[in-house]
């Protein structure tokens, strides 16, 4: 607050749209050029309002910022269309990881090179695994190239309720987690930590998320480092056996 | 005035306000509740959405000027916007003589 009274409404507007920034900012420079003219108009007309007085007669004129910003409301699609881009490289780089650290304990758990239990019966764990590793590749591809047009086309995106991304961030890789947890729980498992990594993932994933994506590709590819570690001393145990 | 029932006609009065020529949106707000003389009072902030509704559906186009140190966004009405605002008087004209008449009201 800067003791202007039009500039602290205007900061009030800015931080209360959802609109995209572009379309903000237009928003706020409309604005801004109503108060400023309307605070004028109301001092030519009574020379006893000071200059603060006119500034907030114009603003109760112009309404409550929060009216304002609902009335700026984007529209469902728009919405739907902000999540979508945010949950998009999050699908995408869980199935990459998910696929990664399966690989490497698949490594590390099979020394005796049982089969194991798999997510789809009859369908070898290689190609799930493997299929899941495409998958993450191409969506992850996929939204670089979409975010690439769109900037390029200026075209922004609305922003979404506070707390909506890093909620959903942790909520929706852990529902995955425990899902596939329920999946493996009544198969012969060797796969106890294969278990334990999907849900660990899950909530590290989620919560470093929140943390910055630079923290989490670092948390990841540690968490590979230390499961790679983990099948170098397995195959050493076991050929010492 | 009813604010619904001023909300339902808002598209109108501010095609017809901008009939008169292009004006910021300050000024558009201006001349609606002169011309109607106090009875169209809505808090201006609001008005802007059906300025931008209005030109994103193409009967406005809009241009940014400088005014004062400030940009200024300016409304005008497209030859859609004039065909719009015709068509809708005479949709309004049938509607309030409809009504006069059944209210029993001199034409």
């Amino acid at each position: 607050m800067n003791g202007d009274p039009i500039d602290d409404y205007l900061a009030r507007l800015r931080a209360g749209l959802r609109t995209p920034p572009a379309r903000t900012a237009e928003i706020v420079a409309e604005a801004e050029d109503h108060l400023r003219e309307s605070s004028a108009a109301a001092a030519g007309r009574d020379e006893r309002l000071s200059g603060a007085d006119a500034q907030r007669a114009a603003i109760t004129a112009f309404g409550p910022a929060r009216r304002v910003v609902r009335a700026h409301r984007p529209s469902a699609a728009e919405f739907a269309a902000a999540a979508a881009m945010k949950a998009w490289p999050v699908l995408g780089c869980y199935l990459l990881l998910t696929s990664l650290i399966g690989w490497v304990l698949y490594a590390s758990l099979t020394p005796t090179r049982e089969k194991p239990a798999a997510w789809m019966p009859g369908l070898p764990l290689a190609l799930e695994y493997g299929g899941a590793m495409l998958l993450g590749a191409a969506l992850v591809a996929g939204f670089l190239l979409v975010r690439g047009r769109r900037s390029r086309s200026g075209a922004g995106l609305a922003r979404l309720p506070r707390g909506l991304v890093p909620w959903g961030t942790v909520i929706a890789p852990l529902a995955l987690g425990i899902a596939g947890y329920e999946k493996l729980i009544e198969r012969p498992l060797i796969h106890t930590e294969q278990v334990l990594a999907v849900v660990m993932q899950s909530i590290l994933a989620g919560g470093l998320l929140v943390a910055g994506g630079a923290v989490w590709t670092l948390a990841c590819l540690l968490r590979v480092a230390v499961a790679a570690l983990r099948a170098v001393a397995t195959a050493r145990l076991s050929r010492d056996r | 005035m009813n604010k619904e029932r001023l909300k339902g006609n808002l598209d109108m009065l501010l095609l017809s306000v901008l009939a008169a020529g292009p004006a910021h949106g300050y000024a558009v707000i201006t001349a609606l509740r002169g011309r109607s003389e106090g009875e169209f009072d809505l808090p201006e902030g609001t008005v802007y959405p059906a300025l931008h509704r209005l030109e994103g559906a193409g009967l406005l186009s809009s241009s940014w000027s400088d005014a004062d140190g400030r940009r200024r966004r300016v409304y005008a009405l497209t030859g859609q916007g004039e065909t719009a605002l015709a068509g809708q008087r005479t949709e309004w004209k049938r509607f309030s003589s409809g009504i006069g008449a059944v209210l029993g009201w001199q034409a």
